[in-house]
């Protein structure tokens, strides 16, 4: 019984397509939505986990708009990391947004500025030239005298808004430079650290902690690349808001009114109606009535049942019981318009609504979260993630408990005899630092790594070898004609494990100097030197000369089997075997593997030679 | 993505801005310009004859000013100028993601909850003031009792900045068996260090008896260390010389910081890295995967806000790989508890529920889905990953 066997890495190089799945009838198959999602299965030789460029490829649907990527082979780790850069940039979009708006809401006033004073002194030109009375000169002069000093205040006004104009697109230019630094790959490190500060102040100035995003702002010294500004104008209204007083808000909606109507909000309707509600409030009703046909008749007629709604309020009093109307009285709407103030007002900055850290926390968590444990095991953590959903993962991701690394091709998974599973690397290092004694971490039983020398034991070195060589190599193993072949499946060394001399031939295919017929001679030196090299085996013809009286010569075989061989594939005579098969051993190959050994050999060759051996098949 | 381009857009529209706002202020001064003419010929008409009529210069200058038309060219200024800023807007739209939060489920975050991972990511930071502040603002009194621990931490890394190890080596020595259970040398680390700087400052007996007091109790088990630490006493004073020089490197100084700072950490039953920062991490590499599975849904007309489990994997780069997964290769479904992995004698390993259906009844031998090797479900056995 082997010590630890190595476990066959159920990972892409080795599991079927989908479509040959012997057992996908007769398992639940995917909802139909799934399927259409899940792309075949990628067989790539990436070590296991890498597939992370292939992620994005896999969830492209067949939709006529999306294109069908093919599922790229892993790229190097450093291409890989800057395409995740730059994927994550793409998530920036606030961060260069909201200085853009904040640059276009400067210029609007200022425009607005020079345009109400230029009017106003051409009308006021125009006026006086049109009198009809005449005008004296001492007034004229006066006038004209007038419109210049205003046309000098409007140029100062707008010196200083051109040099706010100015300042603002320095910042869009700073922004847009920081987007590009994170290219810069040495200083990665300090760009995410960036981020998440910058994440945090977001989260601050949204949650309305403006003291703490302003300190953390300048200890980082990230002011450029926050918006406190633009926040703090926001709080202007919220203060004021929370103060049950409208006016601020409205007075921002009157500057923003063109594209508020673009989005067709009604933050302006809900604070007229708070006013009104107000009024009511405070039994003032005529002047109600009157602010009602003023303010609130316009919007009548698209929200004319709230309309309604809320002017009935009019007939009952501030401190009714009726419920639908008692609610309208309630504290509790002035938070309800703070809400949809600040709704209004992300929307209008192009930032999200809901604040920067959640959105990426959430995706985070979705992101970690498995059904047994909470990678982060922090209580907090695991009560967010709770209505979260999990993400499906196609292929297992092994970890080893030891040393904490990611156990695949180079680094296979071991059991041991008591089912708990290391990878090779700890298992080695532990049985080197302690004379072969293996501990289990976890359970306290201990094992010997190097059980006596049986063939169990070389069988478990072979194994990770093979593995390794054909993944290098997979086409190389690829049977040309499949005979009697029961899977349509290349060889992973599996059936070749049971019997190792059957590995052994498959080693030697590999190697190119060596032509098919030499492996019996192989095969056998093998048989009685285990340990040496096969290549190595053939140089030294003095060893062959041991093994020869157990060998029963059927000479004539296997001359025949050779010169055909030889003659088909046009091979060097030189290195020929200079001692008979044993039929035996080569039937032992056959039975077991008939289809590699037409693999090993030229095909139809190999198989009109066999009845000659009168072999049993 | 195309920075370059972006950078280029702007800078065009920047120029537009520039020459919007310059040519106002000329447009301003022109209309300035021809008042105060008008203003100069009034002026001279005291000194003159009074032939010309105030009124008349007055109506002069009124279609003087409509000749200039500022109006028309503000306008048409103004709108050039929203021309531009429109384009690149669109550009940024198409670059940039445009709503992240699209893929937003609509739970509660609670904000107690958020605002103590917050807090707690500061004091782990060193960012006490930040903490405090963040703490006094959010309305959380609870989080200050993070403080504390991290406190502690700082100050002996402080201190162990300015070459003093003493509240170190206090603190290494109080918590020797809990540091030897995890497995780390810290203590004796810290101890080398500090016998190292005693040699340098050339007192061979002091730290004879320094080696004497605290490095024996690690002979048994770090023995060659210990060797080449008693070795340096040959070269007191001038260890540069030695072939242990590299004992002087300040690297070394650093090192011990981190694994002072990991080992702390961990006795204190957390992880080392900023869990928040990680959870961010992972959000910045997973969000692209959910936003595109949000349009996609969108497309198909379907639901998904309500799944359980997500139909499509979010991968994330090795660093976030912290526990085993293991996913059967038959049911392509997570391991747990009711389904664990089991190891079939020829090495496959696929979870207990397929091998279940494999062998209808459980007397009877099955094939590998792999391979063509029988087994039976009694051969199977459980595996811990």
């Amino acid at each position: 019984m082997p010590l630890s066997t190595a476990i066959k890495l159920s990972t892409a190089s080795s599991c079927p397509s989908l479509p040959s799945d012997p057992l996908s009838s007769s398992l639940p198959l995917f909802p139909p939505l799934a399927s259409g999602m899940d792309v075949d299965m990628v067989i790539d030789s990436a070590p296991n986990g890498d597939a992370a460029s292939g992620a994005a490829s896999a969830v492209v649907p067949p939709a006529p708009t999306a294109p069908a990527a093919p599922a790229a082979p892993a790229p190097p780790p450093s291409t890989a990391r800057f395409a995740q850069v730059s994927e994550s940039l793409r998530l920036e979009h606030q961060f260069a947004r909201v200085p853009l708006e904040h640059l276009k809401k400067t210029i609007r006033t200022n425009y607005r500025l020079a345009e109400k004073e230029v009017a106003a002194v051409i009308s006021s030109v125009a006026e006086a030239a049109d009198r009809h009375d005449a005008v004296s000169r001492d007034d004229a002069l006066t006038q004209l005298s007038s419109l210049v000093s205003r046309l000098q205040g409007l140029k100062r006004k707008l010196e200083e808004g051109s040099r706010a104009e100015n300042l603002q697109t320095q910042r869009c230019r700073a922004r847009l430079e920081h987007l590009d630094s994170a290219a810069n790959t040495d200083k990665l490190a300090e760009w995410k650290d960036v981020r998440l500060r910058r994440i945090l102040v977001d989260y601050m100035l949204r949650m309305s902690y403006y003291d703490t995003a302003k300190n953390l702002a300048e200890t980082s010294k990230i002011q450029e690349l926050v918006d406190i500004d633009v926040f703090l104008e926001a709080k202007r209204v919220i203060d004021s808001l929370q103060n049950k007083e409208v006016a601020p808000a409205l007075a921002w909606c009157a500057e923003n009114k063109s594209r508020l109507k673009r989005s067709k909000s009604k933050l302006e309707f809900q604070l007229r109606l708070q006013e009104f509600i107000e009024l009511v409030r405070a039994d003032e009703n005529l002047r109600a009535i009157s602010y009602a046909r003023k303010y609130l008749a316009p919007w009548g007629a698209t929200y004319m049942k709230e309309l309604q709604r809320v002017v009935a309020t009019l007939a009952f009093r501030h401190d009714t019981e009726c419920s639908i109307y008692k609610v309208l009285f309630e504290p509790t709407q002035w938070d309800y318009l703070v809400e949809q103030f600040k709704q209004e007002f992300c929307r209008l900055f192009g930032m999200t609504n809901e604040p920067l850290l959640n959105v990426y926390l959430q995706a985070g968590l979705t992101a970690l979260k498995t059904p047994k444990e909470d990678p982060l095991s922090q209580e907090g953590f695991r009560k967010l993630a709770e209505p979260l959903p999990f993400s499906k993962l196609h292929h297992s991701k092994l970890v080893c408990y030891i040393t904490k690394e990611l156990m695949d091709h180079e680094n296979p998974p071991l059991v041991l005899p008591n089912g708990y599973v290391y990878s090779t690397k700890a298992l080695e290092e532990m049985a080197s630092k302690n004379d072969g004694k293996i501990t289990c971490p976890r359970t306290g039983e201990a094992y010997h790594a190097y059980a006596g020398g049986d063939s169990s034991e070389t069988h478990q070195i072979l194994v990770p070898d093979i593995l390794a060589q054909i993944a290098k190599n997979p086409r190389r193993i690829y049977p040309k004609h499949r005979i009697g072949q029961r899977f349509d499946q290349p060889f992973h060394g599996i059936h070749l494990l049971q019997n190792p001399v059957a590995v052994l031939a498959l080693q030697c295919q590999h190697s190119e100097s060596l032509p098919c017929f030499d492996l019996h001679r192989v095969l056998l030196l093998r048989q009685s030197f285990p340990e040496e090299d096969p290549q190595q085996l053939l140089n030294h013809p003095s060893r062959t000369a041991d093994p020869l009286p157990r060998l029963l010569p059927h000479r004539k075989a296997r001359q025949g089997l050779d010169s055909q061989l030889l003659e088909h594939q046009g091979l060097d005579i030189s290195c020929r075997s200079a001692f008979p098969l044993r039929p035996v051993l080569l039937a032992s190959i056959f039975t077991t593997c008939s289809d590699l050994f037409t693999a090993l050999t030229c095909d139809s060759v190999a198989l009109s030679l066999l009845p000659s051996l009168s072999l049993p098949l | 993505m195309d920075l370059d381009m972006i950078q280029d857009a702007f800078d065009r529209v920047a120029k537009k801005q520039k020459l919007a706002s310059s040519k106002i202020q000329e447009l301003i001064d022109q209309v300035g310009r021809e008042i105060e003419q008008a203003t100069a010929k009034l002026q001279m008409t005291e000194n003159a004859t009074g032939c010309s009529d105030p009124k008349s210069i007055l109506v002069d200058l009124k279609t003087k000013l409509n000749e200039i038309a500022p109006m028309k060219q503000l306008e048409s200024l103004q709108k050039e100028l929203n021309v531009g800023l429109g384009k690149y807007v669109k550009i940024l739209e198409k670059c940039f993601n445009p709503d992240i939060s699209r893929a937003y489920r609509n739970v509660d975050f609670d904000v107690n909850i958020v605002n103590q991972i917050i807090a707690s990511h500061f004091y782990r930071q060193g960012l006490f003031d930040l903490g405090d502040c963040f703490i006094s603002e959010a309305n959380e009194p609870e989080a200050a009792a993070l403080k504390s621990p991290f406190m502690e931490m700082y100050s002996i890394l402080e201190a162990m900045r300015c070459r003093n190890l003493e509240p170190a080596l206090s603190w290494a020595s109080k918590q020797s068996e809990r540091l030897m259970q995890n497995g780390s040398d810290l203590e004796l680390k810290l101890h080398q260090l500090q016998f190292v700087e005693i040699l340098q400052n050339g007192s061979r007996s002091e730290a004879l008896n320094y080696a004497r007091t605290y490095l024996a109790p690690f002979a048994s088990v770090h023995k060659v260390e210990i060797q080449k630490l008693i070795a340096c006493l040959l070269w007191a004073g001038r260890l540069h010389e030695s072939p242990y020089a590299d004992f002087m490197y300040p690297s070394h100084w650093e090192r011990l910081a981190e694994e002072f700072m990991q080992q702390f950490c961990s006795l204190l039953g957390q992880s080392f890295q900023s869990p928040l920062s990680v959870a961010i991490a992972a959000g910045v590499q997973g969000l692209p995967t959910l936003l595109k599975l949000e349009s996609v849904m969108a497309a198909k007309k379907q639901e998904w806000l309500a799944m359980k489990q997500l139909p499509v994997p979010v991968d994330l780069g090795r660093e976030f790989q912290f526990h085993s997964i293991f996913v059967c290769p038959v049911l392509r479904e997570q391991g747990s508890d009711e389904n664990p992995p089991m190891l079939m004698p020829c090495g496959h390993v696929v979870s207990k529920q397929s091998i279940a259906k494999l062998s209808k009844s459980s007397t009877r031998a099955f094939k590998c889905p792999y391979c063509p090797q029988e087994a039976s479900v009694a051969q199977c056995k459980l595996l811990h990953f």
